[in-house]
């Protein structure tokens, strides 16, 4: 069983989270002040944080930042109202998980925290895959499945998330056909291999706002992720 | 303008149980929250008055109340008190508790 420690202001929903998540089998630790979410997880383990953004005395990204400071490895979603882009950057930024907008859907909200566990379970730790590139303007966030730019925010679908993922984990050198084609769909079947072709049309057409950035074709082996620019620290 | 069920079922997975929660902490905590409300913009604590809004908007987006929580959005923004955020607020005050009233009248609560 997951712990989750949930810091929201807000008695209402956040009572009607934990109650949603502790009927699905999960342990939900509840702070509705932020000034004590950090001496709670100090107190209690906890496998993932969920943070409402706008709080008082402590909104949720200072509060992730602290968290940071202490603990590089546990998962951070934003739960928030905030719709400004910026916001969403910042979030994404800091090195969170996913960000998810109030209203949200309860069962959603569960799926999402259990994706995210999976995850980490799988990969051992955090930083074992990135889940945020930056690329000039572009900023792709592997666990929304987003590409932000300049003026929109794109949604991927899983199969065209799993690629970019996978192209990025590459970046500059060559990912092999047969290994996307494993990876995604667990064969190598030629008409799958046709369907690739149209996701990764599908994403040269997304990219192509940032010229430092271009799927090439590596002939009779596969793709490369090309990026001229320089990469955030 | 009356609230929207399916909307809040929606969202809480059609689960009674917790519908009928959530519609219980709705009308306990609004009328707490408005008094907040009213009290922060009283004393031009705008950050207070910011997040308490904000409170209210998400809350009123659960159960569709549309032109409640674009009058908790425009008062979530708010930096200074004048007469037209007074009359934002009694109005947002009004529609609230008589949703509330008719709530608890209709739904038993």
């Amino acid at each position: 069983m997951f712990r989750i420690l949930l810091v929201d202001d807000d008695p209402t929903l956040s009572e009607i989270t934990r109650e949603y998540l502790e009927a699905r089998d999960l342990s939900v630790l509840l702070c509705n002040n932020p000034a004590n979410a950090l001496d709670l997880l100090k107190r209690h383990h906890s496998d993932i944080c969920l943070l409402d953004v706008k709080m008082p005395e402590i909104d949720g990204f200072t509060l992730a930042e602290e968290i940071r400071k202490k603990d590089k490895e546990i998962p951070i979603v934003f739960l928030t109202g905030q719709t400004m882009k910026e916001d969403r950057i910042r979030g994404l930024m800091l090195g969170a998980d996913d960000y998810i907008l109030k209203p949200y859907s309860m069962e959603e909200l569960y799926l999402r925290v259990i994706a995210i566990m999976k995850r980490y379970k799988n990969s051992g730790t955090k930083n074992n895959i990135p889940n945020t590139y930056q690329f000039g303007k572009i900023i792709f966030h592997t666990g929304s499945r987003e590409i932000i730019t300049d003026n929109q925010t794109i949604r991927l679908t899983a199969i065209e998330n799993k690629l970019l993922s996978l192209l990025c984990a590459n970046l500059n050198g060559t990912l092999s056909r047969d290994r996307a084609l494993q990876e995604i769909w667990g064969d190598n079947d030629i008409y799958k291999g046709r369907s690739m072709n149209v996701y990764i049309n599908k994403l040269r057409n997304i990219l192509k706002v940032e010229p430092d950035i271009e799927i090439l074709n590596a002939h009779g082996e596969g793709y490369i992720l090309s990026y001229k620019g320089s990469l955030p620290e | 303008m009356p609230v929207k069920l399916e909307i809040l079922r929606n969202y809480l997975n059609h689960d009674e149980k917790m519908v009928q929660k959530f519609l219980q902490l709705f009308c306990s905590a609004i009328p707490q929250d408005l008094n907040k409300l009213k009290q922060y913009m009283h004393e031009s604590d705008f950050k207070l008055a910011s997040v308490t809004a904000h409170s209210i908007k998400s809350q009123c987006a659960y159960l569709g109340l549309d032109l409640a929580r674009l009058m908790a959005e425009k008062l979530e923004n708010i930096s200074q008190i004048g007469h037209e955020q007074n009359i934002l607020f009694e109005s947002l005050e009004n529609i609230l508790l008589s949703e509330i009233a008719e709530m608890k009248m209709t739904l038993n609560i």
